[in-house]
């Protein structure tokens, strides 16, 4: 024998690999497809290296589609190369990462318009209307 | 007055989009390690809830936790916290004084009897009520009054938490924390001196969303902040496995960032979360700008002990005696000596304290040491120190032969013949009177029996190394 | 006459209360009464202790004015152990002693003074384009449009309807005092919200140096932060970067915003040029070694004491000296073996309790007794008389106009000429709030030449931060003392150590708030506060904004809590609360 590597003996440490959580993306997508139920999974408090996270979102890879938001900070959300299986990331104006999950989903929430803002917009839009009709009519006087 | 809004209609107003809320959220959620499920629930909760009415209390302090709250969250999203929470009393801030003061805490106090959160910076003293006093009552009426009608009770800052610098030896007010006084409300200690201030907002959300306080520690800490050490997070501690300390403070070793523990940080034993979620928007934290972790989130940090001696300094007197030694010739003969052994192994995490024979898990972080009284006729001369173990798997039968291992001196685990001449060197030394022997530290990477042996091997090949030796059980 | 109370007093630091004999049919005080209400006992816990971890405990005396004291408390070893630092370490030392006083006078001014002058509710009535215009006339600070106005004006507007008023509640809105129009109103309470953003911002230079703000590390010796351009985890010069962004930050603040709104609100409260400074005595100790601590000619602020208004006369300042600097207790609560008439220098203070108060709950203090937890330090002049003395911005300012320091003469004389009023209008309330303006602009400045002299020396292959020759308590003489003295924001600041067989025997703070809040001495002086209240008329007694506006131009840094009552010593209001 020539040195402790030869020993068959099996490690484990405190962290859990990625092949557990690569297990749990499929289990959901199943669960998506059969039960049309999103999951969501928060990388930030899985015992996982910087090293291990890299590794999944490199196996995760890129798909067709991303977006950055500007709300309050940027946020990025893009779709991996498995369909339906979505990585959000949110940061503060600081450049902070606030949260980074696992989405998976046919759309992340966030990036639905809310009905909320919707009405919000409507209102704007109704004040810069009136706005515009009244230099309309301004206009005709004149 | 009109009704009070929601939080969710109050950002509306405010042009704070519903997706800003939503990321609030999800960010909150994620701090306080909730299952993402409860982020839906924590969305709901917040938008209806009206702003929540928050009373301070300033007692013996130096309003280090108001500024520290004050210097949390940049105008992003952490800053709705500010749009949540309706400051209703704090001395620092609000614009009544006097007698208005008082009517704006009355009026609080009555309109939200029941449902306000009672903030508490600073300690208590008991010796003499003239000690400390606000309008001419001393504090502990104060706290007692307003403790009654409040929701629940946030003891910020070390002070409020345990006492903090007054209760300091020889504590000449009789300071004492909040949960001496109050004992019949839902009550959390946010330690720190001053606190990691996002700490205080996530015990908020989540009273709001859940109406309760998170889980709390054996201090009354909440235990997702405060479960784990300064150590474990911080970015310094492969120096430490490596055993690569800074000896003094701008020495090489300081400016490559190694380890602060021989300059007395007391990372090891202080539980806060300032290696991971770090000071003024992730700019820095004490270990990362030169000095050690004072402990300032544990009761009494102020009597522990000097800020810069090191733990080690004060368990290193506490290794276990091995007894006598045995010694051999370079040919293998025996011979007697003097010399005398003693050593053991130490868990980081636990008290600290050396142990002759201990169970450690895989994810314990280990110390293990030794020294030796080296015999006069020996002192003074150039010796190899030697390291080796007996090495058996857990599952393996008593019979079976164990297989032996020493270390070099680069820290390599080498397969050893069990023949002393063949042993290499760990480290070459001059031998003292008392020698130390510096094993190991770090994690195991298998788990077995160890039986840890050490010594030295003068030039002329004689090897003296310890009789008794430091049994290790690891598992999983 | 009436006995006026006014507890807790709010936006300071500390619990403080302020108790005035009021004159009632000219609404006027004759007599104020100055209270410090909390005690600790920081300089009994301090016995016994190492002294390089001595900085640790003082530096919690006050985490508003977080450093002072730790910074106080490292030169008081320095100076009993001869202990020199390196070049590097005392230029660290001046940017973070500088950027203490940035951050520390703009927050004052915004949060904790503002609302004296700024009615919050007026300015809910303001136009946001003639806000627009007033700010762009002041000011080239970019965020000045009128829809940036409006847009705060909403947030205000929302917040004020939404029914929870927070800090804003009970404010004396409306108050006849309150002389600003509803556009410099809104202007101000936008720079308020601003200052908020920004000071977060301006705290990292503390945390790039110690660690965290409040309260950053420090170290007897040097400074803990270790220099490598070659190093990922020491001061590189990606952290260097940061630095310079925040020294710019914090000057252009200070020059677009703080300079001018404190030039634009004093234009509309001249009355308060000549009401405010009662003593007429000023002390410095000085600050910002070049070199080391006892070179003083090499120091940005000069020491000296001022007597009786006159520049022309300045006297040295010996904290040594035993004859010089003593403290009294005739009118607080602690007990001399000495005798309560007696003065004691700090190397011989005594910090022994003696609560002789009335017991709480109670309405008034005993003013002719003992009435405070703070002792009155005063200083003697060379012909063998004790003064009380004013310490802070207006002594600062004073003594570098008085010794001709070029800019602080071009820019008081500058603030004169547009405010249209003599010299002798800096004896004021109002004074003394443009002192603390026009220092930060002086001290914001040199922030630049320190970090340029430290780049310097950086690039010249100097990196030391630490000197360790006696860092071991074996390389200290058996017995010994010193005095660490600094210019905190609040004003002179020294903390006087004696060591045996390496802990600490004796310790004794003097901190600027003990000169200017310190109640009566044997002799009957009155403190700073006490003077300077003396003469104010209140307009309404029950909203006694007059009392605030002087109180908190001192900026108070006390635990101090103060409550008002009626003249009477009745409450005016029987607030009740089922």
């Amino acid at each position: 024998m020539s040195s402790l590597k030869d020993i068959p003996i099996q490690v484990n440490h405190t962290t859990i690999g990625i092949l557990p959580l690569l297990y749990e993306i499929h289990h959901a997508l199943t669960k998506l497809l059969k039960d049309h139920e999103d999951t969501l999974i928060d990388l930030r408090n899985l015992p996982l290296s910087s090293q291990e996270k890299q590794n999944l979102l490199n196996t995760l890879g890129k798909g067709e589609i991303s977006a950055e938001l500007n709300a309050l900070g940027r946020s990025l959300v893009w779709e991996t190369q498995f369909a339906g299986v979505w990585v959000v990331e949110h940061y503060n104006t600081e450049e902070v990462l606030l949260s980074q999950t696992v989405e998976i989903t046919q759309i992340p929430t966030i990036l639905k318009s809310p009905l909320e803002d919707v009405q919000a917009g409507l209102e704007r839009l109704e004040e810069q209307l009136s706005v515009l009709r009244l230099e309309r009519s301004e206009e005709k006087e004149t | 007055m009109s009704t009070y809004q929601t939080f969710g209609s109050q950002l509306r107003n405010h042009g704070i989009s519903r997706r800003s809320f939503l990321k609030f959220c999800t960010a909150m959620s994620s701090l306080l390690a909730l299952p993402p499920a409860m982020i839906p629930r924590m969305v709901h909760a917040l938008e209806n809830s009206p702003r929540q009415s928050v009373i301070w209390l300033s007692f013996q302090e130096c309003t280090g936790c108001t500024e520290s709250f004050l210097r949390a969250h940049t105008s992003s999203v952490e800053e709705l916290i500010f749009d949540l929470l309706s400051l209703d009393y704090h001395h620092t801030l609000q614009a009544a004084a006097g007698e208005a003061a008082e009517n704006a805490l009355a009026i609080a106090r009555q309109t939200h009897a029941g449902n306000y959160i009672l903030i508490v910076e600073g300690a208590i003293p008991l010796a003499n009520p003239g000690y400390s006093t606000i309008a001419g009552t001393s504090n502990l009426d104060t706290l007692t009054q307003l403790a009654r009608d409040a929701k629940a009770i946030i003891a910020v800052g070390t002070c409020a938490s345990f006492g903090g610098i007054p209760h300091a030896a020889p504590n000449p007010t009789g300071a004492v924390s909040v949960e001496e006084i109050i004992t019949d409300k839902p009550l959390v200690n946010i330690s720190g001196c001053p606190p990691v201030p996002v700490l205080i907002t996530g015990v908020i959300v989540h009273l709001l969303t859940f109406g309760q306080l998170p889980e709390l520690d054996r201090f009354k800490r909440p235990a997702t902040f405060f479960g784990s050490t300064v150590h474990k997070g911080c970015y310094r501690r492969p120096f430490f496995n490596d055993g690569q300390f800074a000896e003094s403070f701008d020495d090489d070793g300081a400016k490559q960032g190694w380890c602060l523990f021989k300059l007395g940080c007391k990372g090891i034993v202080t539980n806060n979360a300032c290696a991971t979620v770090k000071w003024n928007q992730e700019t820095s934290f004490p270990i990362q700008s030169g000095h050690g972790c004072l402990g300032c989130a544990e009761p009494h940090f102020w009597d522990n002990g000097s800020f810069y001696q090191s733990l080690y300094a004060s368990v290193a007197k506490a290794l276990p005696n091995l007894g006598g030694g045995q010694a051999v010739d370079k040919n293998g003969q025996p011979l007697l000596t003097q010399t005398t052994f003693a050593g053991g192994i130490a868990i980081a995490e636990g008290e600290g304290n050396f142990h002759q024979v201990l169970t450690v898990r895989l994810t314990n972080e280990v110390n293990i040491q030794g020294s030796v009284t080296v015999t006069p006729a020996h002192q003074n001369q150039v010796a190899d120190i030697l390291v080796f173990a007996a090495y058996k798997p857990l599952l393996a039968s008593l019979d079976s032969p164990p297989l032996y291992f020493m270390l070099d001196s680069t820290g390599n685990i080498l397969p050893w013949n069990e023949v002393p001449a063949t042993l290499v060197p760990f480290q070459q030394v001059t031998l003292n009177a008392v020698t130390e022997v510096k094993m190991y530290q770090g994690l195991f990477i298998a788990t077995g029996s160890l039986k840890v042996s050490f010594g030295y091997r003068l030039p002329d090949g004689v090897v003296v190394t310890n009789s008794k030796t430091i049994d290790i059980t690891i598992t999983e | 006459m009436a006995r006026l109370v006014v507890d807790p007093i709010t936006r300071i630091e500390g619990h403080l209360r302020i108790e005035a004999q009021m004159d009632e049919a000219n609404k006027t005080i004759q007599t104020a009464y100055s209270s410090g209400t909390m005690v600790r006992g920081i300089e009994i816990i301090l016995r016994g202790r190492d002294p390089r971890d001595a900085w640790a405990f003082a530096q919690r005396i006050c985490g508003v004015c977080t450093l002072v004291h730790g910074m106080a408390s490292i030169r008081s070893v320095e100076n009993a152990l001869n202990y020199p630092i390196p070049p590097n370490a005392q230029l660290i030392r001046n940017l973070m002693i500088a950027a203490q006083y940035v951050h520390d006078h703009v927050m004052h001014f915004y949060h904790l003074h503002a609302l004296d002058w700024v009615d919050v509710v007026s300015a809910l009535k303001a136009d946001p384009k003639a806000t627009s215009d007033l700010a762009q006339s002041i000011s080239n600070y970019p965020k000045s449009s009128p829809g940036y106005f409006t847009d705060m004006q909403k947030k205000l507007k929302n917040f004020v309807e939404a029914g929870q008023l927070g800090i804003f509640a009970q404010g004396y809105w409306g108050h006849p005092a309150y002389k600003l129009p509803p556009e410099a109103n809104l202007m101000a309470v936008s720079h308020y919200l601003e200052a908020l953003s920004w000071q977060r911002e301006a705290a990292k230079i503390h945390a790039i140096f110690g660690g965290k703000n409040p309260h950053p590390n420090f170290l007897v010796g040097g400074v803990p932060c270790a220099i490598d351009f070659n190093s990922d985890s020491a001061l590189n010069e990606k952290r260097f970067a940061q630095v310079q962004e925040i020294i710019n930050l914090m000057r252009d603040f200070v020059d677009q915003v703080y300079v001018p709104d404190t030039l634009a609100i004093a234009g509309f409260y001249k009355d308060w040029a000549s009401q405010g400074e009662g003593l007429g005595n000023f002390l410095t100790y000085g600050d910002f070694p070049e070199k080391d601590m006892n070179d003083l000619s090499s120091m940005l602020i000069p020491s000296g004491v001022i007597l009786n208004r006159d520049l022309s006369t300045i006297y040295p300042v010996d904290l040594n000296a035993p004859e010089q600097i003593q403290e009294y207790v005739a009118h607080s609560w602690y007990d001399y073996s000495v005798g309560k008439d007696k003065g004691l220098h700090p190397y011989t203070g005594e910090t022994t309790f003696n609560y002789t108060g009335p017991t709480p709950p109670y309405k008034q203090l005993e003013v002719e007794k003992e009435y405070s937890w703070l002792k009155s330090p005063r200083w003697t002049s060379p012909d063998g008389k004790n003064h009380a003395m004013e310490v802070g911005p207006l002594a600062r300012v004073l003594m570098l106009y008085a010794k001709g320091h070029a800019q602080t003469k071009e820019l008081v004389d500058m603030t004169l000429n547009k405010l249209g009023v003599p010299v002798a209008a800096l004896f004021s309330t109002l004074g003394r709030t443009a002192a603390r303006t026009l220092e930060t602009k002086i001290i914001g400045d040199q922030m630049q030449r320190w970090y340029d002299s430290l780049i310097a020396n950086i690039k010249a292959g100097d990196t030391k931060t630490f000197n360790q020759t006696r860092w071991e308590p074996s390389t200290w003489p058996a017995q010994a003392k010193g005095v660490g003295y600094m210019e905190a924001p609040r004003g002179a600041l020294a903390h006087w150590i004696v060591i045996e067989n390496g802990q600490i025997a004796n310790y004794q703070a003097v901190v600027p708030s003990t000169w200017n809040a310190g109640p009566r001495d044997v002799e009957g002086l009155p403190g700073a506060y006490e003077a300077a209240l003396q003469g104010h008329t209140l307009e309404v007694p029950e909203q006694p904004i007059e009392i605030l506006r002087t109180i908190h131009s001192f900026d108070p840094c006390i635990a101090c809590a103060v409550h008002l009552t009626d003249v009477t010593g009745e409450e005016v209001l029987k607030v009740k609360v089922c």
